[in-house]
């Protein structure tokens, strides 16, 4: 009897110091370095996140403000969406990104993560906002993707993470900004 | 080899409690106090009718709320609700999270997002999960 309530407790101990989550990663959530912007703006642009939520080791995984500014920084860099991403104005324009929801099952083998932002780009010298669109995306990680469930969440994160920047930054393309 | 029976103890009760948590968060820029019809989405997997419930408790407020499975409302309102419920199972069933969204229903953008995480030793029965997060989400006094 003994022995079995050992091996439970064992096992629960298992669970919390290999289930712990990690924070969804910048580099991950950054569209890919081949993936150049279809309108190169000559402007500059500074960015403004909110609605993230930094990662509990004991809850499933978020997505930070810090990271996902770090992911738009990388990717607008990289795609050349716009000439420079500034810390702090003065700028050209102001983007503002709203994660209003980062959704994920609380167990389970496949994983489906369901992301939602909403986007405002705003010319800073007449204060008017230029572009506004929430931004929905969505991305399923099959149970052979990784081991642990909390990694699962975290791929999840970062995909349906990437293809949100991805897709506000096609149409912030087809805006054609000076 | 008490010790480590010891650790056990607590890392399994660290497992199987946990705390509950609460999160809200609002776009910038958002004025909730314009907001006095809504219109709740019921999710299609719910078979609970949770949406009667925040029906109910934005009712219970003065507010004017009605409650449907189609996107959009009949009849024009200020804002959309949508939720998502989860459930876990410990000696019976309990709904352990409840997100919910407060959405533009001109735009559907949403303006406000709020969560309670309620694992086992800390449930709550639906209806006060969903005072919870309408509370925090609409900025409504304790």
């Amino acid at each position: 009897m003994m022995n079995r309530v050992s091996l439970l407790l064992l096992g629960c101990a298992c669970a919390l110091v290999a289930g712990c989550a990690t924070p969804s990663r910048p580099e991950a959530m950054a569209v890919t370095p081949t993936a150049a912007a279809a309108h190169k703006s000559a402007a500059s642009v500074v960015l403004d996140v909110s609605g993230g939520r930094p990662t509990s080791s004991t809850y499933v995984p978020q997505i930070s403000n810090e990271d996902f500014t770090a992911a738009l920084q990388r990717s607008i860099e990289q795609s050349g969406a716009f000439a420079r991403v500034s810390k702090s104005l003065p700028a050209d324009f102001r983007l503002i990104a709203y994660i209003g929801q980062l959704d994920s099952p609380m167990m389970g083998m496949t994983v489906r993560v369901d992301m939602e932002v909403g986007y405002q780009l705003i010319e800073v010298a007449t204060n008017r906002p230029v572009w506004r669109k929430s931004i929905k995306t969505q991305y399923t990680v099959p149970s052979d993707k990784a081991y642990a469930f909390v990694d699962r969440v975290r791929i999840g994160n970062e995909a349906a993470a990437r293809m949100n920047i991805e897709q506000m930054l096609a149409e912030v393309a087809a805006l054609k900004l000076p | 080899m008490q010790r480590l029976r010891l650790w056990l103890i607590v890392a399994a009760l660290g497992v199987l409690a946990g705390c509950a948590t609460q999160s809200v968060s609002h776009a910038p820029g958002t004025e909730l106090g314009n907001l006095k019809t809504f219109y709740v989405q019921k999710l299609a997997a719910d078979q609970r009718g949770i949406e009667q419930l925040f029906v109910k408790q934005l009712n219970a407020w003065g507010y004017t709320a009605t409650a449907g499975a189609a996107e959009k409302p009949a009849t024009p309102v200020d804002a959309i609700v949508t939720y998502q419920d989860r459930w876990a199972w410990d000696i019976t069933m309990y709904m352990i999270r409840l997100n919910v969204q407060i959405r533009d229903a001109q735009t559907g953008a949403i303006v406000a997002n709020a969560e309670s995480m309620r694992p086992s030793l800390e449930r709550r029965d639906p209806p006060e999960m969903v005072k919870e997060v309408l509370q925090a989400a609409l900025k409504r006094p304790q």
